[in-house]
């Protein structure tokens, strides 16, 4: 201000000019204005040329859930276990707190109800994430060039898996094979289920190329989880693994072979050996969502107890059913021995997340030696599915082998329980073995990532999955979810079919 | 540079030198008002074209010296009209007799960074309110004060609880998620408004979806700050309502301005003021509760074998309400002031002390302040002033508003059987009377099955504690440059600095009962905010007197602002022990917010006052950059253009005024809204990162509004009426929303500068002195206005812009172009939820089972008015304020639940003209059906006061200036539809602007009606 005075000491009438003229310069003059986030690090960060320690922490943010985002693989968990094991009719979600979510959980009432895809939107906020890693990989600094690979292809396996999650559930409706590149452009194209899977495909492949390069070892740390597939080496097994899960899915069964040999599959090693989300009450990491102690809202099918296979004639059932199920009873302290909550009498829940941190598995050996045996079955190498399916029942289930040549072995079915389709079609030779995989597959992989499903609609039995109440609905995949829909001018097909379903009841509990 | 500045100075210091040697005399005079003739006890005496003034002392006579030649003396005295009388050289006693300024025509309204103009000549309704009309009842917090008081505002209480927390809308919806609470600037200083959660989130878990321990949230029941102010310390306060006045505010003034000038000291004799206030609450409305006639309805409603306990209590009805807050809360204040000084230095203190019980027990608010100010004059030049409040507020706002485990008192209500007693019962038997002294050993009965918490031990064992203390310091610099009878150069600077600290505790010990329910028993959250902001500005204004007594004022200044806040919290859930420490939790959890925001702005404006003081032109703008800003470095320009012209009139017209502005101002985008986060969190103690779900359009930049308003005011009835009609248009461009994205963006939200919405409106103020004798007094005064706010263009599709709870029964706001900003809809199912057929809202036939979007009313009222009379005889005096809300719409889920459980007072006997609860229940799927009309009449205040005769009180006391005893009441009587179903009209669960949220009445705090008895002494 001084300065101005000065100029103008002697004529007044310039002084408002003055003072203008100085508060413009002044106004200019504060450079750098720029006031930070002040409480967290922004995507600038990411951008343009990162530290190697921030696209590290977003690396590993691809395998987490964090409060407030939807990025991470381990946000998907809790879908793929209780909603496509509702859909499957492994679980049931009964909760209390939220009867309206009841009636469109299992009937057709109004518009979006479940025949839409819900949990869209963490896939795709993981792929954007990818995507902004694999970017980011390039330009970092302090990165040595086999670690710029190694980040790339591990980016891009994760993509894949998040993808495959999406298409498992919508199947014939598609999905984006990608995230969009800026938050503003028009809506991505949906593309086709073969379209899809050749994307999956190509982005795991890719990402094989890059994780060769990848040296011995990560810039980055993977959680606990994933201990045996922390080095670019060993991440390509469960890369490779994952291309055998997606092929057997449609059904090409001498890739999935191929896929097996380069992975982590060995029958050497535990049935759990895998990788796995894992979880802990530190303030900002995530629970399993799946435990659900008191049976306050989540129950498993009764159809699990009357299908279980007897460890010997009479004897004790599947060790996979008393290990994962728990009787109400049993729960309740012997309060109860059943609920009935809005039309279903449920005598079951799950054991399988026995505390808030049990871990959650993304895959694991067991699976592995299934999906070897599923692909041998499909090339007609029944000798070799049976080793591998024998391996399974004796090591999870506690249950003798079965025989080879394949007969079924009506005595360890429980009585008066044989009247479903599946047990009548196990009198088949043709299809009988692939049953008898199935059951396995059934309870080898209960309520994790909802298998049964998709196993159901691959081999088109989604008929035959359990209807409990009038007006049930057996889904045969899904459709995108309406806020995909919504903005598009002109609306795919997967916005507008609605998918196969089964909707007369078979059978009333 | 700096010698040539020396020298100017020491110019201006020689004239002044040179004119005190001039040869002089001294002119003694009495000033007397014109109808009673008693002494006019303040004021400012100055010679025409002289800088010389002194102050009229408390006994209406002033002592002026003036040169030996003949003068010109002006008198000016706030309330009265000016008087300008000759005095020759011969006469040096003089009398002045002052008319009445009933409409206070002659104060002066500020106007721009450093100027003012006389009402009269004002071109925009600027609302003044006084310190009478302000403190006449009190209120937790000046928003309260000014309800009722003007027109274009919409004032209402979050919540009935003690210490404030409110929200202003001025002149309809401004912003939907930015900012929507008017700008508070205390002497020239803006301070903070802003509004710091409590934590008692953590306790009930009304915003739960993130992470294992709840965060602060803004369902907190939270007070904005500005309640912290002493309301005795307010002289007056201006309301700036949009862009077309405030754009001198620039970008933080789109929302409007509110000045407040403290009092300052005067000069004269020390005079004390001492006042002693005495005050009860009661509960002004209940839900009350249902008596059940016998064991069979009793089973039916609460099932189990709630038919048995009816029996063994002998059916009795318990009225839940009543037993807690039935007690009546007292509340007292004690304060006092202190002014005086010379023509050179003036001071004013003022001390506070004030204590409010809620009538929920053990809530209370306390305030305390001490003021100081002083105005120094140095040199004949230069005038310089400081004020520094030291204010310390002290609540405990107990529980009440949303939840997800019962927890609040009212939530229990609903699901607690009438007929079973659940006040706390002590070792000899005997039940606890009084919920705030429980007996020792209270034992207190469970509420399960029926519900989660027992409202009695919630409130006998609960604490909300918070305490801020808040130091206000503002400077002020007056330096007159050059003062000739031509050109007057006056440098004008403010400055100073708010800093607060807010100390937040809730502690819930383990055996509370809603405790138990999550497995992990005892809840305690301590806070910790501190918030420092600072701001300066320098102005340089030269005024210009032309021949002819037209006068040309500019200016130009610059100012400056800075803000830092910082929130720590630490949470702590199952606590060893019961401990109140947090540090005894085994689940623990910190949080920590910060913001700094940096604003820079120069200012320019020219007034130009001609054609006999008729003609007002005004053109100014101001120029701005903020660090919140997506571009920080990027300046925006709000300019401003004004007119006023008061028509030659006679007769019945005393004084008519056309004016017409325009400006522009605007709405910063919030701290942090530019910057897409990335979140930190861990896998097993492994640190990752994750992109957060809202994402910013990469030019985040201010709201820009553009007001258009025009408007006659009109003195008639020989100046014992006056008429104020105004008509506004504002337009707001680049309102900040934040929409949905498609998810494959890999974001859920954006924020961005999208549509356009537009509010018309029209406000009316009329004031009369129907009677105006030495004896008796009468003024009435009638306020109206209305707004009505349309969304332009701009919105993709219809969008709300918050779904609180997206069930047809309750409904949302929703924006959709070219409909009403503050529209409700609701979903209606055809055929199924509501009427039976299945015509779509455009008439056209639908399917059954299709779901569309009914309009069910809207969220913001038709109009609001208000009647206000002062009555006065002699020494008595008698005011009432009755304010009337038409229209708007308010949600009750507090009635929706009563009624789903089937307690409603009203399940089988009907209230008039309502619907049984059993009815209601029958249709609560209906779209719409929780929804209610939120018109009211208010009895807002009420005051009888009597001024004892100076004779009497002189006979005890010669020192003593006066007597007053008040008795007054706030919020007394209610006349609406609504109070059958709900607790108040006036209820709102968050503070949001009317765009972003229907308002809700979920769990609130009883509302209450205050009585209080003053003693008011001066000596």
């Amino acid at each position: 201000m001084t300065s101005l005075l000065k100029i103008c000491a002697a004529r007044t009438k310039c002084v408002t000019v003055a003072a203008l003229v100085a508060s413009s310069l002044t106004l200019g003059a504060c450079s750098n204005f720029e006031s930070p986030d002040l409480n967290a690090a922004t995507t600038q960060d990411l951008t343009g040329t990162p530290t190697r320690l921030g696209i590290a922490t977003a690396a590993q943010g691809l395998l987490g859930s964090v409060p407030g985002t939807n990025v991470g693989v381990r946000n998907i968990f809790g879908n793929n276990a209780i909603t496509m094991g509702i859909h499957g009719r492994e679980a049931y979600n009964l909760d209390v707190s939220n009867p309206q979510n009841i009636p469109i959980l299992y009937t057709s009432v109004g518009g979006s109800g479940f025949k839409n895809l819900t949990t869209w939107t963490s896939p795709y906020a993981t792929m954007n994430q990818a995507n902004i890693v694999f970017k980011g990989a390039g330009t970092a600094t302090g990165l040595e060039d086999a670690e710029r690979e190694g980040l790339k292809g591990f980016a891009e396996t994760i993509k894949a898996l998040e993808l495959f999650y999406v298409i498992r559930q919508t199947d014939e409706s598609g999905a984006a094979v990608d995230a969009l590149e800026s938050p503003t452009m028009d809506p991505p194209p949906i593309a086709s289920k073969a379209e899809v899977y050749t994307a999956i495909l190509s982005y795991l492949d890719d990402a094989k190329t890059h994780l060769d390069a990848g040296g011995a070892s990560f810039s980055f740390t993977m959680p606990t989880g994933w201990a045996a597939f922390n080095t670019p080496p060993t991440f390509l097994q469960f890369n490779r693994a994952l291309r055998a899960w997606v092929n057997i899915t449609l059904l090409n069964y001498a890739d999935a072979l191929a896929d097996l040999n380069a992975s982590f599959l060995d029958p050497a090693k535990p049935m759990s050996f895998g990788a796995y989300h894992t979880y802990s009450t530190t303030p900002g990491d995530a629970l399993n969502p799946a435990f659900d102690p008191t049976g306050r809202q989540l129950y498993a099918s009764r159809e699990f107890a009357d299908s279980a296979q007897l460890k010997s004639p009479g004897g004790a059932p599947d060790d996979r059913f008393t290990t994962k199920l728990i009787t109400l009873n049993a729960l309740t302290g012997g309060a109860t021995d059943s609920v009935s909550r809005y039309g279903f009498n449920i005598r079951y829940a799950f054991k399988i997340y026995p505390t808030n941190t049990t871990p959650a598995v993304i895959m694991k050996n067991e699976q592995l030696l299934l999906i070897r045996a599923e692909a041998n079955i499909g090339l007609g190498n029944n000798s070799l599915a049976i080793a591998d399916i024998n391996l399974v029942r004796a090591a999870s289930g506690g249950l003798p082998p079965i025989s080879d040549p394949y007969v079924p072995n009506v005595a360890l079915k429980q009585p008066g329980v044989c009247s479903t389709a599946a047990c009548a079609a196990a009198a088949t030779p043709s299809t009988a073995l692939l049953e008898e995989l199935l059951y396995e597959k059934r309870y080898s992989l209960m309520y994790e990532n909802g298998d049964r499903w998709i196993d159901a609609r691959k081999y088109g039995r989604i008929q035959d999955l359990e209807r409990d109440r009038t007006g049930d609905i057996n889904w045969t995949y899904l459709m995108i979810p309406v806020n995909e829909c919504i903005s598009r001018a002109s609306q795919p097909a997967g916005c507008t079919v609605t998918p196969p379903f089964f909707a007369n009841p078979i059978a009333a509990y | 540079m700096r010698t040539r500045f020396a020298v100017f100075t020491a110019a201006l210091l020689f004239l002044g030198t040179r004119f005190a040697s001039a040869q002089t005399r001294i002119i003694t005079g009495t000033v007397t008002d014109s109808v009673t003739n008693e002494g006019v006890t303040s004021g400012q005496v100055t010679v025409q074209g002289q800088v010389i003034a002194v102050g009229i002392k408390s006994d209406g006579t002033f002592s002026i010296t003036v040169p030996e030649r003949e003068v010109v003396l002006l008198v000016r005295s706030i309330g009265f009209k000016s008087k300008a009388l000759t005095v020759p050289t011969t006469q040096n006693a003089v009398q002045f007799r002052l008319a009445k300024d009933n409409f206070r025509l002659e104060a002066v309204v500020v106007t721009g960074q450093a100027t003012a103009v006389e009402r009269k000549n004002v071109a925009n309704a600027v609302a003044t309110v006084s310190a009478d009309q302000l403190v006449s009842t009190p209120t937790a917090s000046v928003e309260t004060a000014l309800q009722g008081k003007f027109a274009g505002a919409d004032i209402g209480q979050n919540n009935g609880a003690p210490g404030g927390g409110n929200i202003v809308r001025m002149r309809g919806v401004t912003s939907v998620i930015g900012t929507f609470q008017p700008l508070y600037v205390v002497d020239g200083v803006i301070v903070s408004n802003q509004e710091i959660g409590r934590g008692t989130n953590l306790l009930t878990r009304a915003y739960t979806s993130q992470g294992i321990i709840p965060t602060v949230d803004n369902q907190d029941n939270a007070i904005n700050r500005i309640a912290d102010i002493n309301p005795n310390d307010i002289e007056n306060v201006e309301v700036l309502k949009g862009a077309s006045a405030s754009a001198i505010y620039g970008s933080k003034a789109a929302n409007g301005v509110i000045l407040i000038s403290t009092k300052r000291g005067r000069s004269g004799a020390p005079q004390f003021t001492v006042m002693q206030r005495f005050g009860t609450s009661y509960l002004s409305n209940k839900y009350g509760t249902r008596c059940f006639k016998s064991a069979e309805e009793a089973q039916g409603v609460f099932g189990g074998n709630a038919g048995d306990l009816w029996t063994a209590n002998k059916g009795a009805c318990h009225d839940f309400e009543d037993e807690l807050y039935g007690g009546g809360a007292p509340a007292w204040e004690t304060s006092g002031s202190m002014s005086g000084g010379n023509d050179n230095s003036k001071y004013f203190g003022s001390l506070l002390l004030k204590h409010e019980n809620g009538i929920m027990p053990r809530t209370f608010a306390d305030k305390h302040g001490l003021r100081l100010g002083l105005d120094q004059n140095v040199g004949s030049k230069v005038i310089f002033s400081i004020g520094g409040d030291i204010l310390h507020n002290v609540n405990d706002r107990g529980l009440s508003n949303n939840e997800n485990n019962g927890s609040p008192p009212q939530a229990a209500y609903s699901s607690m059987p009438s007929f079973i007693d659940f006040r706390g019962q002590c070792p000899d038997g005997s039940r606890v009377t009084d919920p705030a002294n429980p007996c020792a050993n209270v034992v207190y009965p469970s509420t399960a099955p029926f519900a989660f918490s027992n409202p009695f031990q919630t409130v006998a064992l609960l604490l909300n504690k918070e305490v801020v203390w808040r130091e206000i310091m503002t400077g002020h610099l007056d330096y007159n440059m050059l003062s000739t009878p031509k050109n007057t150069l006056r440098f004008s600077a403010n400055g100073g600095g708010d800093i607060f600290t807010q100390k937040n505790a809730v502690y819930s010990p383990p055996e509370m009962q809603f405790e138990q329910t999550r497995g992990i028993p005892g809840t305690s959250a301590t806070g910790f905010g501190q918030s420092q902001s600072f701001n300066v500005n320098g102005n340089v204004v030269w005024t210009y007197n032309l021949s002819g007594g037209s006068r040309a004022t500019t200016q130009g200044g610059v100012q400056y602002e800075s803000s830092d806040f910082d929130r720590n919290n630490s949470l702590a859930n199952n606590l060893v022990g019961g401990q109140y420490n947090v540090q005894s939790g085994t689940v623990i959890a910190v949080q920590q917010y910060r913001e700094h925001t940096r604003g820079l702005g120069i200012f320019a404006q020219e007034e130009f006052l001609t054609l006999n003081e008729r003609l007002m032109l005004t053109l100014g703008g101001r120029a701005d950059k903020s660090s919140n800003n997506a571009h920080a470095e990027k300046i925006y320009y709000y300019p401003k253009a004004s007119v006023s012209y008061r028509v030659p009139v006679s007769g019945f017209f005393s004084d008519v005024k056309v004016r017409a502005a325009a400006g522009q101002s605007g709405n910063l985008p919030a701290y942090g809204q530019k910057f897409t986060e990335l979140r930190p969190a861990n896998i097993n103690g492994l640190p990752i990162s994750s992109i957060a779900t809202v994402v910013a359009d990469t030019g985040v930049r201010p709201e820009r509004q553009t007001e258009y308003e025009a408007g006659v005011d009109a003195t008639l009835w020989s100046g014992r009426a006056n008429l104020e009609l105004t008509g506004y248009q504002k337009q707001i461009k680049d309102l900040l929303l934040q929409k949905t994205l498609v998810p494959t963006a890999g974001f859920a939200q954006y924020v961005y500068n999208g549509p356009e919405i537009r509010n018309r409106g029209l406000e009316v103020a009329v004031s009369v002195f129907p009677v105006q004798t030495a004896r008796f007094n009468w003024n009435s005064r009638v306020m109206w206005f209305r707004n009505y706010c349309t969304v332009m263009s701009g919105l993709p599709d219809a969008f709300q812009p918050i779904a609180f709870f997206n069930f047809a029964q309750f409904g949302s706001t929703e924006l959709q172009n070219g409909k009403s900003c503050t529209q409700v809809t609701a979903n209606d199912t055809l055929g199924r939820l509501g009427p039976s057929d299945t015509i779509r809202p455009d008439g056209t036939p639908g399917e059954i089972g299709e779901v569309v979007s009914r309009k069910i009313g809207e969220n913001s009222p038709t109009w609001r008015g208000s009647l206000a009379n002062d009555l006065s005889y002699k020494r008595a005096k008698f005011s009432f304020l009755l304010e009337r809300q038409s229209g708007g719409l308010i949600t009750n889920f507090s009635r929706y639940t009563y009624d789903a459980v089937g307690t409603s007072d009203d399940e089988v006997v009907a209230q008039s003209g309502l619907p049984t609860g059993k009815q209601r229940v029958a249709s609560n799927s209906a779209y719409g059906s929780a929804t209610w009309d939120a018109s009211y009449w208010k009895l807002r205040e009420a005051t009888l006061s009597f001024e004892v005769p100076p004779s009497m009180v002189h006979k005890y006391w010669g020192g003593s200036r006066y007597l007053r005893l008040n008795v007054t009441g706030r919020n007394l009587y209610t006349w609406s539809k609504y109070l059958k179903v709900g607790y108040d009209p006036e209820v709102q669960q968050v503070a949001r602007s009317l765009a972003a949220e229907t308002t809700w009445e979920l769990w609130a705090y009883p509302p209450s009606r205050s009585f209080y008895f003053t003693i008011d002494l001066g000596f």
